[in-house]
C-alpha cells in the first residue's frame, strides 16, 4: 500500500521534499514508515526520538490525529494515509 | 504559595504624586502580573471610565518568576481599559524590562490622572536620596519615536531600553492600537494601551532600583528548565515564531489579502526560511538561554529590525499581499519606533488597500503607517481600527470587541475561532492558544463539539501563564508540574485562580455594557450558538453571557457584589 509522508520545518530540511510516497506491506505501521525513512535519512532520528521513543520536538499525525493520541509508533497505517511531521505550534 | 512580592505604587501624573499600599492579600490570591493587574483593575477602575480619561489605570505588574534566573521568565504585564475594546485587556511584553522592574521593590505600579505637561515618569525604589517617583517634564520630547526616547534617556539619566515603557507618536496621538515598547523591539502590544498613556500625558517610565524582593523559589528545577532551554535544538532557536508559517498556510489557513482568502501563493517570500535568512544574530529576553528572537536586516534597503514574528508575517505579508519579507521587516521596524501593535496596525492597513484595490502595493503600506501614526489623511481615520472605520472604508468588519484578528484562521480551526468569540480580550489568538491543540492533532479542528469545556480550561491556564509570568513558549520545557512546583501550589488552584480573573474581565466588560452580543465572529461555525449556551454554562454565567449578579467565583478574590 501506499501512504504519502507530508513534511514541514526541520524535518523537511533533512528528506529534502515536502512529500515523499512510500510503499509499505499492508500491515504496516507508523514505525515501519520511519524506519524507513530513517534509513535513507539517519539525521531524522534526532528530531523524531528521544530516548527510545518519539519525542516532542516534532508533532506527528495520521491523516490530523496527533499518534499520541493513537497507538504511538504502533499505529496501524492503512492506504492512503497523510502522515505528517510538522514543528508544534504554541502560538505567536 | 510564591508569589510576586513587593507593594502598589500608586502614581497620579495630575497632582503629580504617589503613594504605596500593601497588597499582599492581593498578590496571595492572585499571584502577580494579569491576576492581580486585573483584580486592581476590576476594583479600582470606575466601570464607566472614558479609556481616554484620567479615571482609568494602567498597570505594570511582575510575577514571582521575574525574581528568579530562569529560562522563559523574561516577561511582564500591563492591564487597563483598552480604548480599542472598550474592555479590560492584559497585554504581556518580553525584553529585558521585567528585572529592571522588580529591582524597584513594588509588584505593581499603577498609572492615573493626566498630566497637563508631557513627562517622562521616573520609579526608582526609594532607597537613598533620590526620591521614589520623579516626574520630569519632556516637551521636547513631543512627536518622538522611541529609538529617540530611549537617546533621550540614555544621555540625561544613563539609562538603557531595557529600563523604559515608551509610547511613540500613535500613542500620543491616541492611535488606538498604540502600543508601549520597552528593550527598543518589545511591545505590550494588543488592545492600545499606548494610548492610554498617551492620554495621560505620559512619554515614557523608567524603572531602576536595588531593592528587589526574595522570593524563595526552588532552585534544583530552575536549574534543569534552564539546562534544557539552553541544550534543545528547538528550530524556534533559528526561527522564532515564523517556524509554523508553511506549515499554517498550506495545512490549515493564512489569512491573505485582507481575511478574503485563506492562502498565500507568495508564502515561500515571508516563510521562517525567509526570516532565518535575514536573521543576523541570536537574541533573547531576560535570563532565557532559549533565544528565540530574531534579529534581522537587510543591508541592501538600509533596514535593521527584530522579528518578523508569525503574527507580523501574516498582518504585513499575506494580508496585504506583500511577498517579500523586507517590505515586512521594514513594516515591522516602523510600528516598533512609531509605537504600533504590528498585528492591529497590519490588519487595518490591509482593510484599507482593500477599499483601494491596492494589495501587493508594499510602499503605500509604509506611507501609510506614516499617516496613521501622525493621524494624518487617511492616517486619522485608519487610527480609530477595523471596528470603527470599516464602514467608511466599505469594507467588511474583521474584528471580535474591537480588536483585530490575529493569524491563526478560526475558520479552519473552530476551536480557535470559538476562542476568539469568547474572548474577553477580543480576536487575541494567546488569550487562549486554543490553536496549539487544533495544529498539533490534538483536537479535531473541525467542529465545536465538546471544545468549550476544553476551552475554559485552556483560558484559565493562560492566566497562570500571564501571572507567574512564565513565557508562552515554554510550555514544552515547563509542565504542570513544574509550573506547581516553582509556585509551592497544587496546579488546579492556579487554574482556578485562572477561572476567578477570566471572570473579573468579564463582570468588568459586563457592567460596560458587554454581553452575548459580543462574543460574535465575522464567519459562520457550526455548532456555534449552542457552543456558546454550553461555555456559559460550564462557566456559571447567565445565557445571556453576563456573570450572574452576587456572584462570587470560588471565595475570596472572587467578583464582589455588585
Amino acid at each position: 500500500m501506499q501512504v504519502v509522508f507530508r513534511a514541514y520545518g526541520p524535518v523537511r530540511d533533512v528528506v529534502g521534499a515536502k512529500t515523499v510516497e512510500r510503499e509499505l506491506p499492508p500491515d504496516a505501521t507508523l514505525e515501519d514508515l520511519l524506519s524507513g525513512l530513517l534509513a535513507d535519512h539517519p539525521d531524522l532520528e534526532v528530531l523524531l526520538y528521544a530516548d527510545g521513543e518519539l519525542g516532542d520536538a516534532v508533532s506527528l499525525t495520521v491523516d490530523g490525529v496527533n499518534v499520541s493520541q493513537l497507538d504511538g509508533l504502533e499505529t496501524a497505517l492503512s492506504a492512503g494515509d497523510e502522515v505528517r511531521a510538522a514543528p508544534p505550534i504554541h502560538g505567536g | 504559595m510564591n508569589h510576586a512580592k513587593g507593594d502598589l505604587l500608586t502614581i497620579d501624573v495630575g497632582a503629580r504624586e504617589a503613594e504605596t499600599t500593601e497588597i499582599d492579600d492581593v498578590l496571595a490570591t492572585f499571584v502577580g502580573g494579569r491576576g492581580a493587574a486585573t483584580k486592581l483593575a476590576h476594583d479600582r477602575i470606575p466601570f464607566d471610565a472614558d479609556p481616554f480619561g484620567p479615571e482609568n489605570r494602567v498597570y505594570f505588574s511582575s510575577g514571582p518568576l521575574q525574581h528568579s534566573q530562569m529560562s522563559f521568565t523574561g516577561r511582564m504585564n500591563m492591564t487597563g481599559l483598552s480604548p480599542l475594546t472598550d474592555g479590560l485587556c492584559s497585554t504581556n511584553a518580553g525584553g529585558y524590562l521585567s528585572r529592571n522592574f522588580v529591582d524597584t521593590g513594588h509588584s505593581v505600579v499603577e498609572v492615573t490622572g493626566a498630566s497637563d505637561e508631557l513627562l517622562a515618569v521616573h520609579v526608582r525604589d526609594g532607597d537613598g536620596d533620590a526620591p521614589t517617583v520623579e516626574f520630569e517634564e519632556v516637551p521636547e520630547l513631543a512627536g518622538a519615536e522611541v529609538p529617540d526616547v530611549t537617546e533621550a534617556m540614555r544621555e540625561r539619566h544613563g539609562l538603557e531600553s531595557e529600563h523604559l515603557a515608551t509610547v511613540g507618536p500613535a500613542g500620543e496621538n491616541r492611535v488606538r492600537f498604540a502600543c508601549v515598547m520597552t528593550s527598543d523591539s518589545r511591545a505590550f502590544g494588543r488592545g492600545g494601551l499606548g494610548a492610554v498613556l498617551g492620554a495621560k500625558n505620559v512619554k515614557c517610565l523608567t524603572f531602576e532600583g536595588d531593592s528587589r524582593a526574595s522570593v524563595d523559589l526552588p532552585e534544583g528545577i530552575q536549574s534543569e528548565i534552564h539546562r534544557e532551554a539552553a541544550t534543545t535544538d528547538d528550530i524556534m532557536k533559528r526561527q522564532g515564531t515564523t517556524n509554523g508559517t508553511q506549515f499554517i498556510n498550506d495545512e490549515f489557513g493564512l489569512p491573505t489579502r485582507y481575511f478574503s482568502e485563506m492562502s498565500f501563493e507568495g508564502v515561500e517570500g515571508i516563510n521562517g526560511d525567509a526570516v532565518e535568512e535575514k536573521k543576523y544574530k541570536k537574541a533573547a529576553c531576560s535570563m532565557c538561554a532559549f533565544a528565540c528572537k530574531l534579529p534581522t536586516r537587510d543591508e541592501e534597503r538600509g533596514v535593521e529590525t527584530e522579528g518578523p514574528e508569525f503574527e507580523t508575517v501574516m498582518a504585513f505579508g499575506s494580508n496585504t499581499g506583500v511577498d517579500d519579507v523586507v517590505d515586512v521587516m521594514i513594516s515591522n521596524d516602523r510600528c516598533d519606533d512609531l509605537g504600533m501593535d504590528t498585528i492591529s496596525a497590519g490588519d487595518t492597513v490591509a482593510a484599507y488597500l482593500a477599499s483601494e484595490d491596492e494589495f501587493g502595493n508594499a510602499e503605500l503600506v509604509h506611507e501609510t503607517l506614516e499617516k496613521i501614526a501622525r493621524r494624518e489623511g487617511i492616517g486619522d481615520t485608519l487610527a480609530e481600527g477595523v471596528a470603527r472605520c470599516h464602514d467608511e472604508l466599505g469594507v467588511e468588519n474583521w474584528s471580535v470587541k474591537g480588536l483585530e484578528f490575529a493569524a491563526h484562521d478560526g475558520r479552519a480551526i473552530h476551536g480557535q475561532g470559538l476562542s476568539y468569540a469568547v474572548a474577553n480580550r477580543g480576536a487575541d489568538h494567546m488569550y487562549s492558544a486554543f490553536l496549539s491543540l487544533e495544529y498539533n492533532g490534538e483536537v479535531d479542528p473541525e467542529g465545536l463539539e465538546g471544545k468549550p469545556e476544553l476551552l475554559i480550561e485552556r483560558e484559565n491556564r493562560q492566566v497562570v501563564r500571564d501571572s507567574g509570568i512564565f513565557c508562552a513558549f515554554s510550555s514544552s520545557y515547563v509542565d504542570d508540574d513544574a509550573k506547581a512546583e516553582l509556585l509551592d501550589v497544587d496546579f488546579a488552584d492556579l487554574l482556578a485562580m485562572g477561572d476567578r480573573v477570566v471572570e473579573l474581565e468579564r463582570h468588568f466588560n459586563n457592567r460596560r455594557g458587554f454581553d452575548r452580543g459580543d462574543d460574535r465572529l465575522p464567519y459562520d461555525l457550526p455548532g456555534f450558538e449552542s457552543a456558546l449556551d454550553e461555555y456559559y454554562e460550564l462557566r456559571g454565567w447567565n445565557s445571556d453571557g453576563t456573570v450572574p449578579a452576587g456572584h462570587v467565583a470560588g471565595g475570596s478574590g472572587g467578583v464582589a457584589d455588585d
